[in-house]
C-alpha cells in the first residue's frame, strides 16, 4: 500500500546534522529511520528514491522485515526495484 | 622447487607393506610447494573439517573460517539449518563477514551493500542500475547468491569439500559411522570453559601420526601410563579411511566425589573401552563413555599447525551447569596438559625433518602400523 506522496520539505537541520555524524557501523535500525524521514522530505524523485533505497536496505539488515517490505514496495512503485528481489518473488 | 621425480619415489617407498615401507618423504614437511599440492590434493578434492555445528548454535550464527587460506562463512540459517558458504560478496569479492556474529536480518556487504539472507540468497543490490535505481538487467538475483560449498555433519563437526568432486558425504563417513553406532544419534553438548587452542610449530601431519598411535605412550605421557599400559591398547586401521588406537581400560579419575553422566543405552564394553582415531585429514577424535573431544588441525604453513580442542558432554547440564564447572576444569586440563606433552615430539620430529638424508624413517612393523595407514593414505592421495 502506497500513500499520497508527501508533503516534500527540505531535510531539517538536525536531521542533515544526524547523516553528517552518522557512523558506518551505527545501528542500523536507527539509520533506516532516518532515512524514511529524509525520504519523506526531499523534495526530488532521484532524491527519494536514494533514501528509499537506504531505509530498504538498512531495515532489512536490522530484520525489520514488514518495513523492509513496505519500502519495497515503494521502491518497486517508482521504478526503483523490481519483485525479483522479494522474498518470495 | 620441488622434485616431483624424487616425490614420486618417496610416495612409492610409503606405500610398501609396513615392514618394508618408509615413512613420507621431507620435503612434505617442510617445502611450501608440497604444501599447497596437499592443499588442493587433500584439503580441497576430500572432505576435511572447517568446524563444528556448536560454534553456529542460534539461528543467524555466523563464523568465518579462513580454511587452508580459502574463506568459508559457517551459517545456520533462520530455520536452523547449517549451511557453508564461501565468505565472499558476488559484487566485487569483498569479504563478507569479518568475524562471529547473529544475523537477524540479512548479511549486508560492508563495501557497496549487496544484501544476502542467511540462506545465501541475493537480497538487495543497492544502486546497481544507478543512483536510487536497486535492479538492473545484467544481474539475476536468483542467480546471484552466495556460492554454497558442499557439506555434511558428523558427530557436530562440519566437513566441507571444496572441490565438489569427492565422493557423497554419506560414502566418506560410513566407514566411521558403522564402527561407532553405538554413538549413532546421541546427543552432544559442547562443554562451557572447555575450549581452546595449541599453536605448534609442526606440520600437520605430524599431529595426526604421533595421535594414531600407542607406542609413545609409556615415554610421553607417563602419567596417562600409570594405569592404561602399552599392553592395554589395541590398534585401530581402516585402510585409507582413518586409524588410531583404543584403551580397554578407561577409568576417569577426575574426583572422588563427582563423575560425568555416561551417554545413555551404551553397550556394556564402554564401560571401560575408549577410541582414539584421526579422521583423516584434519580430525582427531576421542570417545569415552561420559565425553568425546574434537581437535580440528588448522594447518597454517608446511611448519605451522593450529589445533583447535573442543570437548563435548552427554547431557546439557554436563556440559553448562556450575554444578560441572570444577570437573570440566578438571577433564579440560588433563587433555591439554597430555596435548602439550605432544608437542615436544611433533616439533622434535618437524626439526628432524631438516635432516638431508633422513629417508622418511623406517616403522615398527608391530606398533606403528596406525601410523603407516596414515601415510598409506596419503601417499595414494598426493601420488
Ligand atoms: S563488494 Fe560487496 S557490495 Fe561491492
Ligand atoms: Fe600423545
Amino acid at each position: 500500500m502506497i500513500g499520497p506522496p508527501p508533503a516534500l520539505a527540505e531535510i531539517p537541520e538536525d536531521m542533515a546534522d544526524a547523516f553528517a555524524n552518522a557512523d558506518r557501523n551505527a545501528d542500523p535500525a536507527t539509520l533506516s529511520a532516518l532515512h524514511a524521514a529524509a525520504a519523506e522530505c526531499v523534495e526530488t524523485l532521484p532524491e527519494r528514491r536514494f533514501h528509499l533505497t537506504h531505509a530498504w536496505v538498512l531495515a532489512m539488515e536490522a530484520g525489520a522485515s514488514d518495513k523492509a517490505s513496505m519500502f519495497a514496495e515503494r521502491l518497486i512503485e517508482l521504478g526503483a526495484l523490481t519483485k525479483a528481489y522479494l522474498k518470495d518473488g | 622447487m620441488l622434485d616431483h621425480t624424487a616425490l614420486a619415489k618417496g610416495l612409492a617407498a610409503v606405500c610398501r607393506p609396513v615392514a618394508e615401507a618408509n615413512g613420507l618423504p621431507n620435503a612434505l614437511y617442510t617445502s611450501p610447494e608440497a604444501f599447497a599440492l596437499e592443499r588442493e590434493r587433500i584439503f580441497q578434492n576430500g572432505w576435511a573439517c572447517a568446524g563444528f555445528g556448536a560454534d553456529v548454535p542460534n539461528p543467524g550464527d555466523a563464523a568465518p573460517v579462513d580454511f587452508l587460506g580459502i574463506p568459508l562463512l559457517l551459517i545456520r540459517d533462520l530455520t536452523g539449518q547449517l549451511r557453508v558458504f564461501e565468505n565472499v560478496c558476488r559484487h566485487r569479492g569483498m569479504i563478507l563477514v569479518a568475524e562471529p556474529k547473529n544475523f537477524g536480518g540479512v548479511i549486508r556487504c560492508p563495501y557497496h551493500s549487496w544484501c544476502y539472507s542467511q540462506d545465501g540468497k541475493l537480497r538487495a543490490t543497492p544502486h546497481v542500475g544507478g543512483p536510487g535505481i536497486n535492479a538492473h538487467e545484467s544481474i539475476a538475483p536468483e542467480t546471484t547468491g552466495l556460492t554454497p560449498v558442499s557439506m555434511g555433519i558428523y558427530m557436530d563437526m562440519v566437513f566441507v569439500n571444496i572441490s565438489g568432486s569427492a565422493e557423497p558425504f554419506e560414502d566418506f563417513i560410513a566407514p566411521l559411522r558403522t564402527r561407532w553406532q553405538d554413538f549413532e544419534g546421541k546427543p552432544l553438548f559442547r562443554g562451557e570453559g572447555s575450549s581452546f587452542m595449541l599453536d605448534v610449530a609442526c606440520n600437520w601431519k605430524l599431529a595426526v601420526e604421533n595421535y594414531c598411535e600407542s607406542y609413545h605412550l609409556p615415554w610421553i605421557h607417563p602419567g596417562l601410563n600409570s594405569y592404561s599400559r602399552l599392553e592395554d591398547h589395541y590398534h585401530i586401521e581402516a585402510r585409507r579411511q582413518f586409524s588410531g588406537q583404543g584403551t580397554l581400560v578407561y577409568d576417569p579419575r577426575l574426583s572422588e566425589t563427582q563423575a560425568f553422566p555416561d551417554f545413555t543405552d551404551l553397550p556394556p564394553k564402554w564401560e571401560k573401552f575408549a577410541e582414539y582415531i584421526a579422521i583423516y585429514p584434519n580430525i582427531l577424535y576421542g570417545v569415552h563413555r561420559d565425553h568425546t573431544f574434537a581437535i580440528r588441525l588448522d594447518p597454517k604453513a608446511a611448519n605451522q599447525t593450529i589445533e583447535n580442542v573442543e570437548i563435548y558432554y552427554t547431557t546439557e547440564d554436563a556440559a553448562k551447569s556450575p554444578e560441572y564447572a570444577d570437573l570440566r576444569k578438571a577433564n579440560a586440563a588433563l587433555w591439554k596438559d597430555v596435548f602439550i606433552e605432544d608437542i615436544f615430539v611433533v616439533e622434535g620430529m618437524q626439526k628432524g625433518r631438516g635432516a638431508p638424508n633422513f629417508d622418511g624413517g623406517r616403522f615398527s612393523a608391530v606398533m606403528d602400523s596406525p601410523t603407516h595407514c596414515f601415510h598409506d593414505w596419503a601417499a595414494t592421495r598426493l601420488g
